[in-house]
């Protein structure tokens, strides 16, 4: 994941890893992909702590790409507060405080939601961020949060409501 | 106020460690889940967007690890991290 102030002050290039686990689940690489940002965050004066509603950003591959069919596909969904809170949460990512290019697994409970965010305790680190909170139903996986924070007793992320869902079909489009 | 965590990763003989991985493991409040890659001269910057204390930890996958206790005030916190 990177942080607000590289959008701003340093160009940088990206090299994406689709589906890494220790060892690479396709050879494809991906380079050159563009970031996007939701506009009120890229306008945002630095010192602003949080936007809650605009905290994520998207990372457009540009040409079109069938990497899905090896890595699969997320579907993206908006539920309600009664079903976020009766779901379980799954996260899948690459914490740091493991050997680098493994990904790490935990689900558990939600704790609460409120309009923005979703709270939980699903076990996280640093690097995790960005990372798709999912649940399954009937075999098929939908985020309905992007993980975000670390805390001390709760983990949260950006809850995906309508206008990031549009956001998301937006900048895929 | 927006401040920062910046320093540098060496290695056990005091050598810039490239590609090592730090981020925070506590901080004032809830803090944005990223891990950082040092640079080619083993330095790094972490966002810390409030004042207090901060714990930092490193990873590599064959140098060690190392950690640090920062304290984020009105300027921007440095650290040295050396890996054992």
């Amino acid at each position: 994941m990177v942080d607000r102030g590289m959008l701003r002050d340093v160009p940088f290039e990206l090299v994406l890893l689709p589906g890494e686990n220790d060892v690479r689940l396709t050879l494809e690489l991906v380079e050159g992909a563009e970031v996007l940002v939701p506009d009120r965050l890229g306008n945002a004066p630095m010192n602003t702590e949080v936007i809650p509603a605009d905290d994520l950003l998207d990372i457009n591959l540009g040409n079109p790409t069938q990497l899905g069919n090896t890595t699969g596909w997320f579907g993206l969904a908006v539920y309600s507060d009664a079903e976020i809170r009766g779901a379980g949460g799954n996260i899948s990512g690459y914490p740091g405080d493991k050997p680098s290019g493994t990904q790490w697994y935990d689900a558990r409970k939600i704790d609460s939601v409120n309009s923005r965010k979703v709270f939980y305790d699903i076990d996280t680190a640093g690097g995790q961020s960005g990372s798709a909170v999912y649940r399954i139903v009937n075999g098929n996986r939908y985020a309905f949060a992007v993980h975000a924070y670390g805390g001390a007793s709760t983990n949260s992320g950006t809850r995906i409501v309508t206008p990031v869902f549009n956001n998301f079909v937006a900048w895929k489009a | 106020m927006a401040n920062k965590i910046s320093g540098v990763v060496l290695d056990a003989a005091g050598h810039p460690v490239a590609q090592a991985r730090v981020y925070v493991v506590k901080a004032p409040g809830p803090a944005p889940d990223v891990a950082v890659l040092t640079g080619p001269d083993g330095r790094f910057a972490l966002g810390a967007a409030r004042s207090g204390t901060y714990e930092i930890a490193c990873s590599t996958d064959h140098a060690g690890t190392a950690s640090a206790t920062v304290v984020v005030g009105a300027h921007d916190a440095v650290v040295e991290l050396r890996l054992s």
